[in-house]
């Protein structure tokens, strides 16, 4: 009893408390995503240990569900901020976390390292460092689907996916929720333009045509996660989803299942083949310096440590993405399996920042509008004047 | 043994006063029974004295001492509600040594006074039976032994027989009376019977439109009723109301519902409301064609039918008659077996003489 | 000695009134802290830019057509759902009141379970049973030869109205049976004699009488329906979003706090006047059903020889009531036969269970699903621990007839205790989470400590129905028994103590086991406030809810099945259950 009522006595004073205790004792705190090189699963936290000599113990990994919370939590604390480093930032989150003023630029010695393509791809301020890059890319299962049963994937343009029927069988991600479904979203868009805001694209058409065509029979996952499950899953007969051109290396080159190099893939990546060139979204991952970080100096060296080599050499087999290090280990297999982001037309280049960051509310909002418009709005309908029906006659019983 | 005196006492419910400076005492080592139709107010009399309810005015006094704001629970009040409430989660015993815990008497006094209580109010052989094992007559002894437990200054019984059948009344009447008069505890009685008053009372007082309106002994109460409401609530038999008064010189006429009668005397002090005709007094003959020899011109003369006949005790039978052929009503008339030398029937026609000087103006 | 005896009392009459002044304390600062301020945050939110007053935020967010579009999807999914519900649960309901069978009891437990259920495990069994890849659609794929699927479940409307009848369902079939037991037949009786039509005597004369019922049990599943989260969440994809998931998207997604404490705020009203006409109309049903016990008639099943369209009708509600029992009952079933079907043929049957103990899933859950479990557990216990005593406080305070009998009407702290508690039985779960996240997320506490506040969460749901239980229990006490306690010279405290706490101890068991299932269970404000490796059960199964492997989460979930089970039972030996907010 007296505990709990301690509990509750506690709970009418400790806003006085929490306000003056400060993000403890650590010596550096890391905010990131939860699946960040978990897979097979490299230990960045201890490595960091290791190279620098500060205690695994004083180094603070916090794992958030996607890379839109890190911005979240981030801004949440922009007054009193806890985390030093921030993981897992792409090209288009940069411009939430800047509107936010979350970051701060961070000029590292080991950028020199990094192409410079990649930088101002990202972020020419460095709020934001590039550590890894891979272009969006539709994946599919050649068990269940390949060039001899649909012809059409070797040239495959956005336009088939509908004509072809291929909508029923693919997953997206939801772009408000997952970074690849909004490279995906940003990929029609640069494909098909938008003309509410003069944009050509590449096909001079509207990006919301194509949705609202396919949107009937895609399957939308809240996540690459979610997607890659019903991706699995058999019984499911959707064998193909949106997810990253380095993602048939996975099935090939992963040190528990993978197939190996001399063997067929068991999946493959595709990009669309609109105006005779390969297109693709290509997403780049960053790091970034928090604002006013209470570890500054820790959170500067591991930013240098995550661009260095001996971190980046773990990116290809742990996080499946290409290193932004030049000088990084990308074993045969990877390079053999993954497609390369410089053997593609990457669309990236036909919205600029300044478009993307006046125009992905809106894209996100009418992406949304263009989905939820359900055909089911006759039952409102119906249920409305059912309701309003059965109200009359309550209303007759009573009299 | 305890005096208390309520001074003025008045409360509100729902905007209407059901009491309404109220006086009443009750004397050391009394029994007062408080008569009244239900819905009177007794009940909420009863709570502000426990002090469970607070009255809107007035002060109670024990003792001389004024009580009025002090809580239920320095009262040393025995509570005994209507509704038989026994602790249902608790043995009798646990419910008898409830209030002795509360005054923190130790192990041993509690045992003893259990002990005595169950002999007080003949329990004994229930103490470890449940209260939903035990009849209502015995769940009435215990919360009785409950209340005596503490040795109240006063007790408090609020319609203690009512949920009672009909045969344990009597006995449990006589329990009550019989610890009250053994331990001396002055006791408020509630009820709305006036049987149970008459069986168990010192002094009974009468209460309607939220006050006492008549206090003292059964008997002078009987003789002397305030009024027709009065005689009502007491049970008296063959009372009417008087419609209308003529007066002439030496004698009035009063106008009742079953007829008019001629009293040799003047109506000088208040207004009465009503006529009394005590069943007693009232005599019958049965042959309706021979003049009887005591008639009397002065008597009034009804007609009749015998509707059914009650023996009311050994000596009289109580014979009810039909006054439907001149008005619908009903008279009880109590006769002498000896004087009844017929056999009578069922709707037997019968003459009734009562005699003016008999009839009691109410 | 009368003297020490009175000295006693005093202290204990000062510790009454110290404790009371205490619990008042703490109960306020408990709601103050936790509740109030959370709402004013969310207020602060919706309705000022820049520290100052502005209506533009809330008018433009519930005017937005992608918004207005969600809002009434959340009316038209809840009253459809609800009206399928009326339709299938009252002939159910005449089953059971009707009709005297073997095991009959325990046909209607079974019914009552995916009520009693968390909804993340509930969601699992839908789609273990009516999924893409799911049993239905394999038979029927397998019938048809086709790969065609009978029911599509994911992003559209039918799969979520789907979900929540076999959701709520039982609500309707419970709580109409007394419904049909209090119906008055004499004048059915009559009707008949004086030549009316079945469909008029159904008209004018039944429905009439179960009218009451029938409202106060649709606006009950109305109320879960409108605030459905996981169902939707999962099922809607993003095409169908109730208010609830909106909200959450909003917050969790697009970082529009603003939008979405609008949006909490609508939400909150309207709460708030549903529940409020719920209250009204279930009055009224609990002053009908008071001294009516006579009823229609039970009747044993039986068949006769000669009355074939008597035969012929009983024989149709037996298919009827078989078709709901193996709608409602087979989606748990499969949950648990999925935790022993080797998801590939190189694992045990057993995988799911052994793999409580690994750490393999590690990092998809963020932590190990043992550690799920024991978070689980703990946070119902002290959930419960915690409601309790709020809930008894609450009691003790509401009922302290030491200060409110004197008077006979209600004391004015009585009224407004009793609306402080209305407030956050409206409030949704997603709602409570918002405002605790808005107030509290950039404080340590939230940061290092965020268990504190998935269990707070939790306690904030759970004190209203527990404070319910209690204060049924505590109704059913005759105020002489307290008077009379006080009389014999027992002080407030004790009274409380020996008389009251030992009577309303079912009932706070019973509340005990309702919080400790609520808590168990809870998904939306868990899955709202959840960080790191605080996560439960229920968020564990959701991480896993869409995977090939569903051996993993559906062994986690016939886990909160069997614990949810055995909570039900107990519950119902303790008495009828309330199935009611």
């Amino acid at each position: 009893m007296s505990v709990v009522f301690g509990l509750l006595l506690f709970s009418c004073f400790y806003e006085i408390n929490v306000f003056t205790i400060n993000a403890d004792n650590y010596e550096l705190v890391i905010y990131t995503y939860e699946s960040l090189l978990a897979d097979p699963g490299y230990d960045f936290v201890e490595g960091f240990a290791n190279h620098s000599g500060i205690a695994k113990e004083d180094i603070h990994l916090v794992l958030l569900e996607d890379a839109n919370s890190i911005v979240t939590q981030a801004a949440l604390e922009k007054n009193n901020p806890v985390a030093d480093v921030l993981i897992g930032l792409d090209n288009v989150l940069i411009h939430k976390a800047k509107e936010e003023g979350i970051l701060e630029p961070y000029n590292s010695p080991e950028l020199v390292n990094v192409s410079s393509d990649l930088i101002s791809n990202l972020d020419p301020m460095k709020h934001i460092l590039p550590y890894d890059y891979g272009i969006i890319a539709l994946w599919y299962d050649n068990s269940r689907i390949n060039s001899t049963s649909n012809p059409e994937l070797d040239t495959l343009k956005l336009q088939d996916i509908i004509d072809e029927n291929l909508d029923e069988i693919l997953i997206v991600e939801d772009p408000t929720l997952s970074s690849p479904g909004l490279g995906f979203l940003l990929w029609t868009i640069a494909v098909y333009g938008d003309p509410s805001v003069n944009f050509d694209g590449l096909l001079k058409d509207d990006w919301r045509n194509w949705w609202k065509s396919a949107s009937k029979n895609l399957r939308i996952a809240p996540s690459w996660g979610a997607a890659f499950d019903i991706y699995y899953t058999e019984e499911e007969n959707r064998p193909m989803m949106v997810s990253y051109g380095t993602s048939p290396a996975y099935d090939v080159c992963h040190p528990l299942w993978g197939v190996g190099s001399g063997s067929d893939p068991p999946s493959t990546a595709i990009v669309s083949h609109e105006n005779g060139t390969e297109n693709a979204w290509l997403q780049i991952e960053g790091l970034g310096l928090v604002k006013n970080a209470p570890n500054q100096a820790n959170a500067q060296s591991f930013i240098d440590w995550f661009l260095s080599a001996e971190l980046q050499d773990n990116i290809p087999t742990n996080n499946w993405m290409y290193p932004a290090n030049v000088h990084a280990n990308i074993s045969s297999c990877f390079m053999d399996s993954a497609i390369n982001p410089a053997d593609v037309n990457i669309l990236n280049d036909l919205i600029t920042p300044t478009m993307l960051e006046e125009n992905l509310d809106m894209w996100k909002n009418d992406w949304e509008t263009e989905i939820a418009s359900f055909s089911s709005i006759f039952l409102i309908i119906l249920t409305l004047s059912f309701s309003a029906i059965t109200y009359i006659f309550l209303r007759k019983k009573r009299e | 043994m305890t005096k208390l005196e309520l001074k003025e006492i008045s409360m509100k419910y729902e905007r209407k006063y059901i009491l309404e400076d109220l006086i009443l005492e009750v004397n050391h080592g009394e029994l007062l029974v408080l008569l009244g139709e239900s819905g009177c107010g007794k009940t909420s009399l009863l709570k502000i004295i426990a002090g469970i309810i607070k009255p809107e005015k007035g002060d109670i006094l024990m003792d001389g001492e004024n009580i009025t704001h002090l809580a239920p629970q320095k009262r040393k009040i025995g509570y005994v509600p209507q509704a038989q409430v026994l602790f249902p989660h608790m043995k009798i015993r646990e419910n008898i040594s409830f209030g002795l815990e509360a005054h923190r008497f130790d192990k041993q006094e509690i045992e003893d006074k259990i002990k005595w209580v169950a002999e007080l109010t003949q329990i004994e052989d229930l103490l470890d039976r449940y209260p939903s094992e035990i009849s209502g007559g015995q769940k009435q002894r215990v919360a009785l032994g409950r209340a005596m437990a503490i040795e109240p200054r006063l007790l408090l019984l609020d319609e203690p027989l009512s949920s009672i059948d009909a045969s344990g009344r009597e006995s449990l009447a006589l329990t009550i009376r019989r610890i009250q008069k053994e331990t001396e505890t002055t006791t408020l009685y509630v009820t709305h019977n006036q049987e149970e008053a008459r069986l168990i009372c010192d002094r009974v007082a009468l209460m309607y439109d939220g006050k006492i309106q008549q206090i003292g002994k059964v008997i002078e109460i009987d003789k002397n009723p305030l009024n027709l409401i009065i005689a009502k609530i007491m049970g008296s038999v063959n009372i009417w109301s008087i419609e209308f008064i003529e007066k002439k010189d030496k004698h009035s006429i009063i106008t009742t519902p079953i007829g008019s009668f001629q009293l040799p005397y003047e109506i000088i002090k208040h207004k009465p409301t009503g006529i009394k005709i005590p069943a007693e007094v009232i005599e019958l003959s049965f042959d309706i064609g021979s003049t009887d020899h005591r008639s009397d011109t002065s008597n009034f003369i009804l007609n009749g039918k015998i509707k059914s006949i009650v023996e009311k005790d050994e000596e009289t039978h109580r014979i009810i008659i039909d006054l439907s052929e001149t008005v619908s009503e009903y008279i009880k008339v109590d006769c002498k077996k000896e004087l009844i030398k017929k056999e009578l029937k069922p709707n037997q026609e019968v003459i009734l003489h009562i005699d003016p000087l008999e009839v009691i103006l109410i | 000695m009368s003297r020490t005896v009175r000295k006693e009392t005093n202290i204990e009459e000062i510790a009454n009134k110290f404790i009371i002044i205490l619990a008042i304390i703490a109960l306020g600062s408990f709601l103050l802290s936790l509740f109030y301020v959370p709402l004013i945050q969310i207020l602060r939110f919706a309705f000022s830019s820049e520290s100052k007053f502005t209506f533009a935020i809330f008018s433009s967010t519930i005017t937005d057509t992608l918004n207005l579009k969600f809002i009434g999807f959340t009316f038209a999914q809840a009253l459809l759902s609800t009206v399928i519900c009326l339709f299938i649960g009252l002939p159910a309901g005449f089953f059971f009141a009707k009709y005297e069978f073997k095991g009959k009891k325990l046909v209607l437990n079974l019914l009552t379970i995916p009520f009693v259920l968390p909804p993340i495990v509930v969601l699992l069994g839908f789609i273990v049973s009516y999924g893409e890849g799911g049993w239905i659609n394999s038979i029927w794929k397998g019938m048809t030869g086709t790969d065609n699927v009978l029911i599509s479940i994911f992003g559209t409307f039918e799969g979520i109205v789907l979900a929540h009848i076999f959701y709520n369902l039982s609500v309707i079939i419970r709580m109409t049976i007394p419904a049909w037991q209090s119906l008055d037949l004499e004048q059915v009786e009559v009707s008949r004699t004086l030549g009316a039509s079945e469909w008029k005597i159904f008209w004018k004369i039944i429905f009439p009488q179960i009218v009451n019922y029938l409202i106060s049990s649709a606006l009950l599943v109305f109320i879960y329906t409108f605030n459905s989260f996981a169902i939707v969440l999962y099922l809607g994809e993003v095409r169908f979003q109730t208010l609830e998931v909106r909200i959450f998207k909003m917050m969790k997604a697009s970082l529009n706090f603003s939008g979405g404490a609008s949006l909490a705020f609508l939400q909150l009203i309207l709460n708030t006047i549903i529940i409020i006409l719920y209250l009204l109309f279930e009055r009224k049903t609990r002053q009908m059903a008071i001294g009516k016990e006579r009823g229609l008639q039970k009747e044993k099943i039986s068949f006769s020889r000669y009355n074939w369209k008597k035969n012929l009708s009983i024989i149709g509600l037996i298919l009827f009531m078989l078709i709901i029992g193996v709608f409602t009952f087979a989606p748990i079933l499969a949950v648990i036969i999925v935790s022993f079907t080797p998801f590939s043929s190189e694992v045990s049957p057993f995988f799911g269970y052994m793999q409580l103990f690994s750490f393999e899933y590690s990092p998809l859950l963020n932590n190990s699903p043992l550690r799920l479990l024991l978070n689980t557990l703990l946070f119902a216990f002290a959930a419960t621990l915690i409601t309790l005593t709020l809930s008894l406080m609450i009691v003790f305070v509401l009922k302290n007839r030491y200060q409110s009998l004197k008077k006979y009407q209600r004391s004015i702290s009585e009224s407004f205790i009793s609306y402080m508690i209305i407030l956050p039985m409206a409030t949704s779960s997603i709602t409570l989470a918002l405002g605790l996240f808005l107030l509290f997320n950039n404080t340590s506490l939230y940061l290092n400590a965020v268990w504190f506040f998935i269990i707070m969460a939790h306690v904030l749901i759970s004190v209203p129905f527990a404070t319910r239980s209690i204060m049924a229990a505590y109704n059913r006490i005759d105020v002489e028994l307290l008077n009379v306690a006080s009389t014999l010279g027992a002080s407030r405290l004790r009274v409380f103590r020996k008389i009251e706490l030992p009577l309303i101890l079912r009932g706070i068991i019973v509340g005990g086991i309702f919080s400790f299932a609520i808590s168990l269970g809870e998904f939306g404000a868990t899955n709202f406030l959840v960080r790191g490796a605080y996560g439960t059960l229920s968020i564990g199964i959701s991480k896993l809810l869409l995977t090939q492997t569903l051996q993993l989460p559906a062994t986690m979930a016939s886990i909160l099945i069997i614990v949810t089970i055995i909570c039900f039972l107990a519950i119902q030996k303790l008495g009828d259950v309330e199935l009611k907010v």
